[in-house]
């Protein structure tokens, strides 16, 4: 029989790999206990669950193999690579609206299927301008996707830790301008029901709403004074800036 | 076989393991595992297709009725060694050669059965486990002809047969499997 490489870890797991192995947990079925460890195993050797090497294997032989695995229970470590080739990761603190926006968008919309285009918006060119300061190559000037693609023969452990590093900022936002978000009242919601939410539900259900509130759209409108040729410019600025103005606003009731 | 005694005629009635077929053992646990019935409902039941009139089981009073249940031995199960072969309408089916193990495709078939089938998937199981030598693997593990022996092994084959077979996997699928799940 051939030989089977299993990874030991995750830093042995291409991009790739892991996001085909995390489609495959996502969708496995309790249930079925060795065909969903089959599939598991095959989507981090690059080998179908139908071939040969799996099917003709003995279930004990299988137990061995799960056991290499366990390692996979828990998630990549949170670190990320702050240079990648010609690349550079954006650092976090200086990103635009637009970009923010974009990411936000790709993480409501399920941050593993989107993972290379999230890395794709954080990686970029570098040069540095006639006072020595970096300047990383503007969002919009080239295909974030394609870029992405880059890292899928990467160890996953080289950008998982993006993940981490843009709900850790989104959830610093979320905090430090709170007062920008109104809470909302759920429709049908009366406050007997209110009440009989646990505070920690109706922490969340206010997150929530407060989000679906917050429609980029609304901002930009609110910005630009209604004149949707200044979105551009306005997508632009960084985005600490955009809701530093917008609680300055808020504040002066402007 | 278990003898009931009544004023008026004795009976024996089949009660222990080796007496029912796979696919009449396979009946007797689905009536068990019924939980939409009751106690009673699910054992005359049991004691009806073993044979017992109608007659004595009306005529019986409910503590005879309580010993005759704990007197029934069909779930008692004394084998352990895995039956190495079965006969088929005169043909050998064997489950191994020098030791007996499932490979994975035949695990993932099994799992699929089980998933399928609350209580009758006993005869599939034994289906894909028992296999001829002369026929080629493609063959072996269609699902037509696992089908076609699965019907066969049901009116065929002694349920004694199976049990060592259920423990095996149950113990592959439960136990082994939560072992690693915890461990891990």
């Amino acid at each position: 029989m051939n030989q089977i490489n299993i990874p030991s870890g995750w830093n042995e797991v291409l991009v790739d790999q892991f996001l085909y192995f995390m489609k495959t947990r996502e969708t496995s079925d309790s249930f079925l206990v060795f065909e969903d460890y089959v599939q598991l195993l095959a989507a981090l050797t690059d080998t179908l669950p139908t071939d040969d090497i799996w099917e003709d294997m003995d279930i004990d032989e299988l137990l061995v193999e799960i056991k290499k695995i366990s390692w996979a229970k828990l998630s990549p470590s949170d670190k990320f690579l702050i240079q990648f080739g010609e690349f550079s990761i954006k650092p976090i603190e200086t990103i635009s609206l637009g970009e923010f926006i974009d990411l936000d968008h790709l993480f409501t919309d399920g941050y593993f299927e989107n993972f290379t285009k999230i890395a794709g918006i954080f990686l970029r060119r570098t040069k540095e301008n006639e006072w020595g300061s970096i300047i990383y190559e503007p969002h919009g000037t080239y295909n974030y996707e394609e870029r992405g693609e880059l890292i899928l023969e990467s160890p996953i452990t080289n950008f998982y830790g993006l993940i981490k590093y843009f709900l850790d900022f989104k959830t610093l936002i979320n905090s430090n301008y709170e007062p920008l978000f109104e809470p909302v009242i759920v429709d049908g919601d009366d406050e007997d029901e209110q009440d009989a939410y646990d505070p920690d539900e109706q922490e969340e259900i206010k997150r929530e709403e407060t989000f679906k509130k917050w429609a980029w759209e609304s901002v930009l409108h609110k910005l630009s004074d209604g004149d949707i040729t200044k979105y551009d410019r306005i997508t632009e600025l960084p985005v600490i800036f955009i809701f530093n103005q917008l609680g300055f606003r808020k504040e002066m009731d402007l | 076989m278990l003898l009931i005694k009544h004023p008026t005629k004795n009976q024996e009635i089949r009660s222990s393991i080796e007496e029912f077929t796979i696919g009449e053992f396979e009946y007797l646990s689905s009536v068990i595992n019924d939980s939409s019935r009751n106690h009673i409902d699910k054992w005359t039941e049991i004691f009806k297709f073993c044979g017992m009139d109608e007659e004595i089981l009306d005529d019986m009073d409910s503590f005879d009725f309580i010993k005759l249940i704990g007197e029934f031995n069909v779930f008692e199960v004394k084998r352990t060694e895995i039956e190495k072969s079965i006969v088929l309408d005169d043909i050998f089916y064997f489950s191994y050669d020098e030791e007996f193990k499932i490979s994975v495709k035949e695990m993932k078939i099994i799992e699929g059965f089980i998933k399928d089938s609350q209580d009758k998937y006993i005869g599939d199981i034994m289906a894909v486990l028992y296999k001829r030598p002369d026929v080629d693997k493609n063959i072996t593990f269609d699902s037509s002809h696992i089908k076609y022996k699965a019907k066969l092994i049901r009116s065929q084959v002694n349920a004694s047969v199976c049990v060592p077979i259920i423990n095996y996997i149950s113990k592959k699928l439960i136990k082994e499997v939560n072992i690693l799940d915890e461990s891990n």
